[in-house]
């Protein structure tokens, strides 16, 4: 029976009337504690002394203490009772009633965030109860020490329940004993549970945990990026960092001589099936939370009523008719080679390697930064993994589609009308840069076609902007935000000048909605992961800061027409393009005349950019090296997708604005007959692409290099003025090995002994003067020979023929082969190279990352769909 | 309504005036790789000389199949350490130390009179080549036709032939992949690719170490020879070409020699003509005399794609000429022609040569009369210089020289010219192309990345 309770006040205000400590009839004792620091030790231990302790701003009710009193009254194995706590906002929501710990072992609340309604009245057995407003028993506190308030958050409780329930005590809840208290949250909980994990667990098993933390840390941290949840990725990391550095302390919490395991308290967990109750009432409240203030900001009033969604408004009839003028690349074999196009490595792990990789096996093998276009290609190879090349060749049929889809989302922004959509979407597809980059395998080109709308798109939805205002819900909107960082890094890394658009107008929607700054900010990320090495290296490096506006595509393009091109009259194509500029320009004068004149604006700063980049001559790449060419140019068909995008949209911005009927059909018949000749110019150009089976050294070789070696092999031109040499693995060059930074280093490379010496073996042979130097070859690994079989060779050929030191290998689809005497595949086994770096774990961290937050949750979009008062309702429709 | 039309003229001013005034001049970004100059020798001054001639049956003409060397050539020449005099009874390689024919040239030469050859078979001692046409052979009874590949290089030789008939290809097993071992000479008798044909060119091709290559003409009227020849390459197939060389002598002899045995029909002058490409070559051919007393004759013919024709020339009177031809499509060609030396004759085959402006020298066999034909296909008269000796030919002319036997001659010429020698030893008769050739080192550009 209690004799005596003493009430801790921590902030040293009594708040029990003295009435109600009468109606106890007990005795009273007030300790005054100056924060919560001292203990009370000045209490004797007494089988029938309590300690009640009530925090800062808690609100006992009326009969709050004869209630716990009452419970414990004839009990001599209580040690702590807890009440209801009721929310200060609401004291009909009950914010608490008894703690657990999930399976996992994170910190549960048994009852919360339900409306007392009486439901609760019976004293139930815990394995924790809150520590404001419950009675404990004072002798405990002798045999099992004072509640630890160091613990991080809700672990204090916790950890005093679990140790009083170890002690052989039992917790018990008692509903009807109501504490009103500030508004509780089990923050912090994750140092909690690895808390509770460390100081309760089995100390073997306590220090498997602590060994495997980073491990569950990571696995953490990826589930949270799933969950669309990037706010907790912080205080992921820093509890697991804290759990780790911090065992010495941990440890030290471990109660001493416990009566029980942890694991005899298991009937007390929360099952799983609470646990999952707990999270949706958590998530509940959240997204409740979200959606008021995203109702406070306002954003539900761009809302507008449905639309019909991609495929009710044809879209895929659509871009299954673009698959038609797409003809010409119909798969008809695994790879595709010749224009701008080299197959990539048949195998994925290849791909893999040469992304964000710091070693690249050109020339005599290049330390230097990875192309940031290699993760695309990983990405397109990936698609189909088995082979690679196929994903490309797949991907030159579809692309016209794809484009297509994208341009659709992105029309959607400005207009609700699904044949403008449909027909300004249409339009981007046939443009004819874009026809230009397909037919030449301008594969980076195609790349940004297709994906800048689709950027374009996301980046208004997080930004908030365009016809259907923003997403209401958090977790969207960082799906939003990890859509537009990966996309923001492929299209950079594709076209760096359309990246610098993009970022451009990024920053302009920062700016202009820096409500959503927070959000924005990070979309750039993935972007600056992949891209800082290159800029590093060509601004720090060589010096050359306009290197980064090379784009990673080869092939020949010594003159760039996209300028050009554009006001080429004596196209008749041209003239479809100059009445969709007249259709563009009269979207400006719309009632939207805001929207357009910022497009407007964008597309002369496009213009002008293009007409820059356009200027500017790089270093050859390894194609065009190969037929002579010291520089090239970009060829500009990727901004000019910018233009063409962004002169659409003007147009569509018009019409989206005209509502007499007679204009509108105008308008349709005049989008179609700028969009006829499109489609006949692009179903009529034929592809410069010759089939391949993806091999780009002969087979002789191919086998050779599967095995494993160092050889290096070099191919040979002639041209009129000099020998072009091209030193490669016998594996040959691939897309994947195309590398910018090699290509702006080429110049204090060459300037090496070993290049010097080789050029002299190389002329020495070509003059057949029996003066070679071998060794040179062979010291160099250089095991085979390969020269195109031409006319302008055939001296060459013969001059090769004639030497003792070289064997002739035959003639093969790839000119003609030599043997180096005297080294071979035993000679030059294959030398390791890790595929990993620092850079390239940050980079694939960042993309894979952003890629987790990019992928909706279904169940999140459904719940939100369901109570659609102020998500926009095209939101799902189209998951492009 | 203002504001709208205010941006409607904005867009269309800055449009209008970014398309037609935003340039950029061009800049070039980085370095490209530097392309590299190294010094490089000239090939190795070396001369292959195809040796005697090839007889069938050894020595005694007993062992069928089996072809040997018989007798033994002169070899003559110059080199900037001297003169080249020397016999020789195989192939041999003439190494030398200047890096072109006009300080390093050789000529061999050997007049056969036994019993299984009778003619004279003179030819360039040449550096060897990978690629050759040759222009003549008869494969009908009596007649001999062997290819001489004479691989004096360190690395041995594949070869493909391609024989181009009257009908088109000759097909036939063995054409292609025919050894020609580092060090040896390979005989091949045509007959067994192209047995009894009369009219054929032949293509040779090959990997490995640059070869000699020749073809050896003989003719056996029963049990009598009668005529020899060794025949080099001829000049690559081109729409205007050069027969310098015909020198047609004894005429009436030869045609009694005709009338009294039809086995001397072939001492008939011929011009052959082969269109190697692809399509019909149409020409007309002019044998145009050395001075005004010779008209010679005009031919026009047309020669199916991938065919080799002859054309009877045997209406053009003595004299000294050379063809000069004008066709739509490149074509090959040569001449053959017969000397008669009592009741025996000879003949030789003189092949297309390529004009072109001269820098050579070539050396005159020892106990010959030789005589050289220079013919000036050009519209412009051309200059020539022969060892000092100035000599103007004239636009589309061709004129002979007489030579001194053993000497040493430079060429050199203003403009393009074709000149071959002619060499007579007692009636037996031979026609060898001068041959410009050089193997000078130099600078060359390497570029590798």
């Amino acid at each position: 029976m209690p004799t005596r309770v003493v009430v801790w006040l921590p902030d040293g205000v009594n708040k029990i009337s003295e009435a109600e400590l009468t109606e106890a009839a007990i005795a009273r004792q007030t300790i005054q504690v100056s924060g919560i620091t001292d203990d009370l030790s000045a209490i004797e231990p007494d089988q029938d002394t309590w300690v009640w302790i009530l925090n800062p701003g808690s609100e006992p009710k009326s009969s709050a203490l004869a209630e716990l009193l009452a419970a414990v009254a004839d009990s001599t194995t209580v040690g702590q009772v807890g009440p209801m706590q009721l929310s200060r906002q609401n004291p009909k929501l009950i914010t608490q009633l008894g703690l657990s710990l999930s399976p996992l072992g994170a910190p549960v609340g048994l009852i919360s965030n339900q409306l007392d309604q009486a439901q609760h009245t019976a004293i139930g057995e815990v394995m924790a109860v809150s520590l404001d407003g419950s009675l404990i028993r004072s002798k405990l506190l002798q045999a099992i020490g004072m509640p630890n308030f160091r613990l991080p958050g809700i672990s204090t409780d916790l950890d005093f329940s679990i140790r009083i329930r170890r002690a052989g005590f039992r917790v018990l809840t008692v509903p009807t004993a109501k504490v009103v208290v500030p508004a509780l949250a089990l923050k912090d909980d994750r140092r909690a549970a690895i808390q509770l994990r460390l100081a309760h667990s089995p100390l073997p098993l306590a220090l498997l945990y602590w060994l495997f933390l980073p491990v569950v840390t990571t696995v953490r941290l990826v589930i949270r990026l799933s969950q669309k949840r990037p706010g907790l990725l912080v205080q992921e990391l820093w509890s697991g960092l804290w759990g780790f550095i911090t065992i010495p302390a941990r440890l030290a919490s471990r109660p001493r001589k416990p009566k029980a395991s942890l694991r005899s308290l298991r009937p007390l967990r929360a099952s799983w099936l609470q646990t999952a109750d707990y999270k949706r009432h958590e998530f509940d409240l959240e997204e409740s939370h979200q959606r008021l203030a995203a109702f406070i900001r306002g954003d539900h009033e761009n809302t507008e009523s449905a639309v019909k969604s991609f495929a009710d408004a044809g879209g895929f009839w659509v871009a299954f008719s673009l698959l038609a003028v797409s003809w010409t690349f119909l798969p008809q074999s695994d790879a595709l080679s010749g224009g701008s196009l080299l197959p990539l490595s048949s195998d994925w792990f290849d791909l893999f390697a040469r992304a964000g990789a710091s070693w690249q096996p050109i020339g005599q093998g290049f330390f230097g930064p990875s192309d940031p276009f290699n993760w695309v290609l990983l990405l397109i190879g990936s698609f189909t993994f088995w082979s690679p090349n196929l994903a490309v060749t797949l991907l030159l049929l579809l692309s016209r589609s794809f484009a297509f889809m994208t341009a659709w989302k992105a029309f959607s922004l400005l207009t609700a009308k699904s044949w403008q959509r449909n027909l300004g979407a249409t339009l981007y597809a046939l443009l004819p840069a874009f026809t230009a980059s397909l037919v030449t395998g301008e594969l980076a080109a195609i790349v940004v076609t297709i994906l800048t709308p689709w950027l374009a798109f996301s980046i208004a939805r997080a930004a908030g902007l365009g016809r259907s205002g923003s997403a209401a819900s958090d977790a969207r909107t960082w799906s939003w935000v990890g859509l537009s960082g990966v996309l923001l890094a492929f299209v950079t890394a594709a076209s760096p000048s359309v990246g610098i658009l993009a970022l451009a107008a990024l920053a302009v929607a920062a700016f202009t909605r820096i409500r959503r700054f927070g959000y924005l900010f990070w979309i750039p990320l993935p972007m600056a992961a992949i891209y800082l090495p290159l800029i590093w290296y060509q601004v720090a490096g060589l010096g050359q800061p306009l290197a980064l506006l090379a784009n990673p595509t080869i092939g020949h393009v010594t003159q760039s027409d996209s300028v050009g091109a554009l006001v080429d009259l004596s196209n008749p194509i041209q003239w479809s393009l100059g009445l969709l500029l007249v259709i563009a320009l009269v979207g400006v004068a719309s009632k939207r005349w805001g929207v357009a004149l910022a497009l407007a604006v964008f597309g002369l700063t496009s213009y002008a950019l293009l007409a820059f980049t356009t200027s500017l001559a790089f270093p050859a790449d390894v194609i065009s090296a190969e037929l002579g060419f010291d520089r090239v140019e970009n060829s500009g068909h990727d901004i000019a997708s910018v233009l063409g995008i962004v002169t659409i949209a003007l147009a569509v911005v018009g019409l989206s604005q005209v509502t007499r009927k007679w204009v509108s059909s105008l308008g349709l018949i005049a989008l179609l007959a700028v969009s006829a000749p499109l489609a006949f110019g692009a179903a009529t150009s034929m592809s410069e692409l010759k089939l391949s089976n993806g091999s780009v050294v002969p087979l002789l070789l191919q086998k050779q290099a599967e095995q494993g070696t160092d050889l290096q092999l070099l191919k040979i031109t002639k041209t009129a003025d000099d020998l072009r040499v091209q030193w490669m693995p016998i594996a040959g060059i691939r897309l994947e090995d195309a590398n910018l930074a090699y290509r702006f280093s080429v110049d204090s490379i060459g300037g090496k002994r070993e290049y010097q010496s080789l050029a002299q073996a190389i002329g020495d042979l070509s003059a057949a003067n029996g003066m070679a130097d071998m060794q040179t070859l062979i010291s160099n690994k250089v095991g085979y020979i390969l020269m195109e079989q031409t006319a302008e060779n055939a001296d060459l050929a013969a001059a090769l023929e004639s030497s003792p030191n070289l064997e002739g290998a035959g003639l093969t689809p790839f000119g003609e082969l030599w043997r180096v005497k005297g080294i071979g595949s035993a000679d030059a086994p294959a030398s390791q190279h890790t595929p990993w770096s620092l850079t390239k774990a940050v980079q694939l961290i960042s993309l894979f990352a952003f890629m987790l937050l990019a992928v909706p949750t279904r169940t999140r979009r459904k719940r939100a769909e369901a109570g659609s008062i102020f998500i926009d309702q095209s939101e799902s429709e189209l998951n492009v | 309504m203002f504001k709208r039309i205010l941006a409607l003229i904005a867009v269309a001013s800055a449009s209008a005036l970014a398309v037609s005034f935003l340039t950029f001049e061009p800049i070039d970004s980085g370095e490209i790789g530097k392309t590299k100059t190294v010094e490089v020798a000239g090939r190795a001054p070396e001369l292959i000389c195809p040796g005697p001639v090839f007889v069938n049956g050894g020595e005694g003409g007993t062992k069928l199949g089996t072809f040997v060397q018989s007798g033994s050539v002169q070899i003559d020449g110059r080199d900037v350490s001297g003169v080249i005099s020397k016999f020789a009874t195989t192939q041999s390689k003439v190494t030398g130390h200047a890096d072109g024919s006009k300080n390093f040239n050789a000529i061999q030469v050997q007049s056969a009179a036994g019993t299984q050859a009778f003619g004279l078979a003179a030819a360039t001692c040449v550096p060897g080549t990978n690629d050759a046409w040759i222009v003549a052979g008869d494969n009908s009874i009596g007649r001999e036709a062997l290819l001489i590949l004479v691989n004096a290089g360190a690395v041995d030789a594949t070869v493909n032939l391609e024989l181009l008939g009257t009908s088109g290809p000759i097909e036939g097993a063995g054409l292609s992949g025919i050894s020609a071992p580092a060090g040896k000479t390979t005989v091949l008798p045509l007959a067994s690719f192209a047995p009894k044909a009369e009219t054929f060119a032949l293509h040779v091709n090959s990997r490995g170490s640059n070869l000699g290559v020749y073809l050896q003409q003989k003719t056996i009227r029963g049990v009598t020879p009668g005529g020899l020849d060794l025949v080099g390459t001829t000049a690559i197939a081109d729409k205007k070409l050069v027969i310098p060389g015909v020198f047609l002598r004894t005429s009436a002899k030869l045609a009694a020699l005709v009338a009294a045995d039809q086995n001397f029909a072939d001492t008939k002058p011929i011009l052959r003509v082969t269109a190697p490409g692809g399509k019909d070559a149409t020409f007309t051919a002019q044998v145009v005399g050395s001075d005004g007393s010779n008209f010679g004759t005009v031919i026009s013919g047309t020669v199916p794609a991938g065919s080799t024709k002859d054309f009877d020339i045997s209406d053009v009177t003595d004299g000294d000429y050379a063809v000069q031809f004008d066709s739509n499509q490149p074509i090959l060609a040569s001449v053959r022609y017969s000397r008669a030396a009592g009741s025996v004759a000879d003949f030789a085959w003189a092949t297309g040569v390529s004009a072109s402006e001269l820098d050579a020298g070539f050396t005159v066999p020892k106990g010959t009369v030789s005589k050289l034909s220079l013919v000036n296909p050009s519209g412009e008269s051309v200059t020539v210089k022969l060892s000092g000796l100035a000599i103007e030919v004239k636009p589309n002319a061709n004129l002979v020289v007489s030579l001194t036997a053993g000497k040493n001659y430079q060429i050199a010429s203003s403009g393009s010219i074709a000149a071959s020698i002619v060499v007579d030893a007692k009636f037996q008769l031979a026609v060898v192309p001068v041959i410009d050739y050089h193997s000078s080192g130099g600078t060359l550009k390497v570029n590798i990345r």
